[in-house]
């Protein structure tokens, strides 16, 4: 009987790839729904795999089924202990009856569908249709710089960068031109020689025809040199301008008493769609959170969100203080600088200057976006009304920002009041422009 | 005696060829098996998930709900719910045996026996798949109906391609003719039929035809053509007579009929050819160590995953999912054989025809002959329902009990026999759906009925069934649920939300 072995393990993988892609398009407005709701428990640096549940019903699969919960019928079940005939049993309780065993084949629950997504798949997801502003139109020339590259070789050169490989080549070639003689050649005339000198008679003739012919070979080795300077070559390196692929987004988050935990988790949830934007966008993207009540400080992610502090309010401090890091660390031809600032519109009425001060001279110019949420619960939307009505000046901030707004394309500011504004607001901000492109 | 096959638990591609060649002599010349050639197609962990994805089909048309079932099997396997199968076998000829390289050399030898010998025996001699089936050319059909959807893809735009194939596959168990002598799959002349079909479309079309008064007797005619019997193949009624498919719409339905056509007979069998399968494993096995061709150690291994595969918990275990079709089929070869060489007075009395026969050429005719249902009709013996302490329980859905009808005595067993056996048939499984009219003379509206099996009636998800067949119909579609001629329940489209082609 014929048989055949085969190793199909070589096979490409991802034999199911395209149903796949097709099952995740038809699912598509449910996972978008639930990644929507979802997005907001992540930790901002978080990596890995997406789990997404959606509801089963947009992507059953209906056939005709009888109802477990009709009909008279018999059963056969292995196992009997102790029944006899006659016996009665109650039925268990929540509908398991028909004790048949009909468990959902997909050992699921019924109403969830547990899903997978790769990071990229739900990147594609969260951010669908959304684009990096001033990225393309205005900037392209800022956002290079010069990278070294590869760009063959060159007969000139520092001896550091001396191709070896290249350069024997070279001399290999010139030598064949030359007719460089080979050792071998030399060797094998004294052996012919050798063997002519054995002979009886002497045949003095030949001897001395190739002793010549050696004497030539032998000129010709030491006229020819092995290598030459022109047989040298030289890694050739040049300077290319390339379009940077790093980011720094800095976070800045008023801290002071006014903000609550709840004010503090909207504005985690804006800039951790942010970082997730810009991640996308960028090969590398620096994150620095800087906290501040009357003075601002660099912290870490977790104290970032989660410290309390009190006190009054000096926004200019964190700016100042982002200011200082944007000129330390990340000068901007290597960086694109991204700011994202979340506050509750309070600042001190006397800081008011500087903070204008500070963004018209220094950030505005540095960095590729702004953004600026507010975030206002409905007690301090009444204050406001209140103020309106008293005639008091209030939330400055807003005022400041707004009028900055209309006069800097790279700026945006929008006010939040819950949860469910972020995704809008976000999108707002980053839909593509179609206009500008 | 023999020399060990292999004694380490690594498998290499000789070892391989050896244990096939050992097992080939026992399985061919002890259990006088008749098999088609054997494939051995080594594959890792990864792609079986891609072979489940697929129905086990080597090859198979693209579509969304392949991707969804490839999702549930992936997580179910990473989170540890399931284990993988250790093989997956294609009724083709040749057969193809996928094994698992993370597989032992005794898992490997143990599946050879199983799949290559013990399954592949089953698909060329079970009179189902000799009918239904043709080995020679379902992968040929395969490609020919993936590339035939590829290229409609193509051609109309993958949306409207996708729609069709979701509302066949919404009515695809429905899509057999029962009674009558099925066309077996031969690609070529699908091909040719296809060809013809259109080509003949092509000739005859002339739109002056359509301008020509029809004579009253032409109508008259069309009329009593429209409707004799009830027809059950709904899907080929649809294919036929739809009154909005285009030609190659009317293919797509062709083609997802003719696919699941094929496992028409897998799933009336799942308990002999399983159990077939496992009988063969198990003799090969022992088979091997008696001839010293295995070690000590490997038939232990062996026999901790035989255990494993015909694990059959009780009715109040946890772990009760129904009949492990394994234990089931297993247990009743052994027993035939036991009934065969050693029967009590009572076998005697129950099975004269077989007691005291050969006991081989009882289990090959019992393959070759005989589908789940029949086979426990005929050959469940009264020892075995002892030892598996089988009882009917009676559910009257209206009731808050179950009541004990029959357990393993003496004025059970027939009674338990016919219940486990009516249990398996395709009637209690798929429910009885019928094309009963398709009113063309009036507004087009698709009459089906449904006749209830032991009153049970469909559950809820039946007008969005209704709601696919309505996509492939185009106009409105009854569903009447009846018992002896008398409605319990109707379903129709019009109230449910309504999808198009377009």
């Amino acid at each position: 009987m014929t048989k055949y072995i085969i190793d199909r393990r070589l096979n490409p993988p991802g034999k199911s790839l395209s149903n796949r892609q097709r099952f995740i398009r038809r699912a598509k407005k449910y996972l978008k729904e639930r990644i929507h709701k979802n997005i907001v428990n992540r930790s901002i640096t978080d990596k890995g795999k997406e789990n997404v549940n959606i509801p089963t019903g947009g992507i059953s699969e209906p056939t005709f089924e009888t109802d477990p919960k009709t009909g008279d019928y018999d059963f056969v079940l292995p196992g009997n202990k102790d029944f006899l005939p006659g016996d009665k049993i109650k039925k268990p309780e929540e509908g398991e009856g028909g004790g048949g065993g009909q468990a959902s084949s997909s050992g699921e629950g019924e109403d969830e569908f547990a899903f997978s997504l790769t990071r990229d798949e739900y990147m594609d997801i969260v951010f669908e249709d959304l684009e990096l502003p001033h990225m393309e139109e205005k900037n392209r020339e800022d956002v290079v710089v010069l990278k070294s590259r590869r760009a063959g070789y060159t007969t000139d050169g520092s001896p550091s960068q001396l191709n070896i490989k290249q350069s024997l080549i070279k001399s290999l070639g010139r030598r064949i031109a030359l007719k460089f003689p080979k050792r071998k050649e030399i060797a094998e005339l004294e052996k012919e020689i050798a063997e002519l000198e054995k002979e009886k008679p002497r045949p003095s003739a030949e001897i001395k025809k190739l002793e010549k012919c050696i004497e030539l070979l032998r000129k010709k080795f030491r006229a020819i040199p092995f290598i030459d300077p022109i047989d040298l070559r030289f890694n050739s390196f040049v300077k290319e301008p390339t379009p940077t692929t790093t980011a720094v987004m800095i976070c800045i988050m008023d801290v002071s008493a006014s903000m609550g935990e709840k004010e503090k988790e909207l504005s985690k949830r804006f800039f951790l769609l942010l970082y997730l934007f810009l991640e996308r966008k960028y090969e590398h993207v620096d994150v620095v959170f800087i906290r501040h009540h009357t003075e601002a400080i660099e912290c870490d992610e977790e104290e970032f969100f989660h410290s309390k502090e009190t006190g009054g309010t000096i926004v200019s401090s964190g700016l100042e203080l982002a200011n200082q890091v944007l000129k330390d660390r990340y000068s901007p031809t290597d960086w694109n600088a991204y700011i994202a600032q979340a506050s509750d519109g309070d600042n001190f009425i006397q800081d008011q200057l500087p903070l204008e001060n500070i963004l018209v001279n220094q950030l505005l110019p540095k960095v590729k976006f702004y953004t600026y949420i507010e975030i206002s619960d409905l007690y301090t939307r009444a204050l406001d009304l209140w103020s309106d009505v008293m005639g008091k000046q209030h939330n400055n901030m807003w005022e400041l920002y707004e009028k900055l707004s209309h006069e800097y394309s790279n700026l945006v500011c929008k006010k939040i009041q819950n949860s469910t504004q972020i995704i809008p607001v976000f999108r707002e901000f980053f839909f593509k422009r179609k206009e500008s492109a | 005696m023999g020399q060990l096959i292999y004694t380490g638990s690594d498998w290499s591609f000789n070892l391989l060829e050896k244990a096939y060649n050992e097992c080939e002599k026992i399985a061919l010349d002890e259990l006088k098996l008749c098999v088609y050639p054997n494939q051995l197609e080594i594959i890792s962990s990864e792609q079986m998930l891609d072979a489940y994805s697929s129905s086990g089909l080597p090859i198979l048309y693209k579509h969304w709900s392949h991707g969804k079932h490839f999702s549930i099997e992936e997580r179910n396997y990473k989170k540890g719910y399931t284990g993988l199968a250790y093989e997956i076998v294609i009724n083709s000829n040749p057969c193809i045996n996928y094994l698992m390289e993370e597989n032992t050399m005794t898992m490997q030898t143990m599946v050879i026996a199983h799949a290559a010998f013990g399954h592949n025996h089953f698909f060329k001699n079970n009179y189902l798949f000799r009918q239904w089936t043709d080995a020679s050319h379902i992968i040929d059909y395969l490609i020919f109906a993936k590339n035939y959807i590829n290229d409609c893809e193509e051609k109309h735009g993958p949306e409207i391609v996708e729609k069709i194939i979701d509302s066949c596959h919404a009515i695809a168990r429905h899509g057999i003719s029962r009674y009558k002598r099925p066309v077996k799959l031969n690609i070529f002349e699908e091909t040719e039929k296809k060809e013809e079909r259109e080509e003949y479309l092509r000739k005859i079309y002339n739109d002056l035809w359509r301008t020509v008064p029809k004579t009253k007797k032409q109508e008259e005619e069309k009329k009593d053509v429209a409707f004799s019997d009830p027809e059950e193949n709904v899907l080929y009624f649809i294919e036929k007579n739809s009154p909005i498919l285009k030609s190659w719409q009317r293919e797509l339905v062709r083609i997802i009929r003719k696919i699941n056509q094929y496992y028409y007979p897998q799933y009336q069998t799942k308990v002999m050819n399983e159990g077939w399968a496992t009988f063969t494993h198990f003799y090969t096995m022992n088979r091997l160590y008696e001839k010293e061709l295995i070690t000590e150690g490997a038939i232990l291994e062996f026999l901790h995953m035989h255990s494993g595969v015909v694990y059959q918990p009780n009715f109040n275990n946890k772990r009760y999912g129904g009949f492990n079709p394994y234990y089931l089929g297993f247990e009743m070869f052994k027993d035939i054989r036991r009934i065969c060489e050693n029967p009590t007075e009572e076998d005697k009395e129950w099975f004269p025809d077989f007691a005291n026969t050969n006991w081989l050429d009882t289990c090959l005719n019992a393959v070759a002959n005989y589908r789940d249902e029949s086979f426990i009709r005929q050959f469940l013996s009264p020892t075995l329902i002892r030892k598996m302490k089988l009882f009917i329980l009676n559910n009257n859905t209206e009731e808050d009990h179950y009541i004990v009808e029959h357990i393993h005595n003496k004025k059970g067993y027939k009674n338990i026999r016919e219940a486990l056996a009516n249990q398996y048939e395709v009637g209690n499984m798929i429910p009885d759906i019928q094309v009963y009219d398709a009113k063309f003379k009036e507004d087009r509206t698709l009459v089906l009925h449904h006749n209830i099996n032991n009153g049970k009636l469909l559950n809820k998800v039946t007008s969005d069934v209704l709601t696919h067949i309505k996509r492939l119909w185009g106009y409105q579609v009854n569903l009447e649920s009846r018992e002896n001629g008398e409605i319990k329940a109707a379903y129709n489209t019009s109230s449910a939300p309504q999808l198009e082609i377009k």
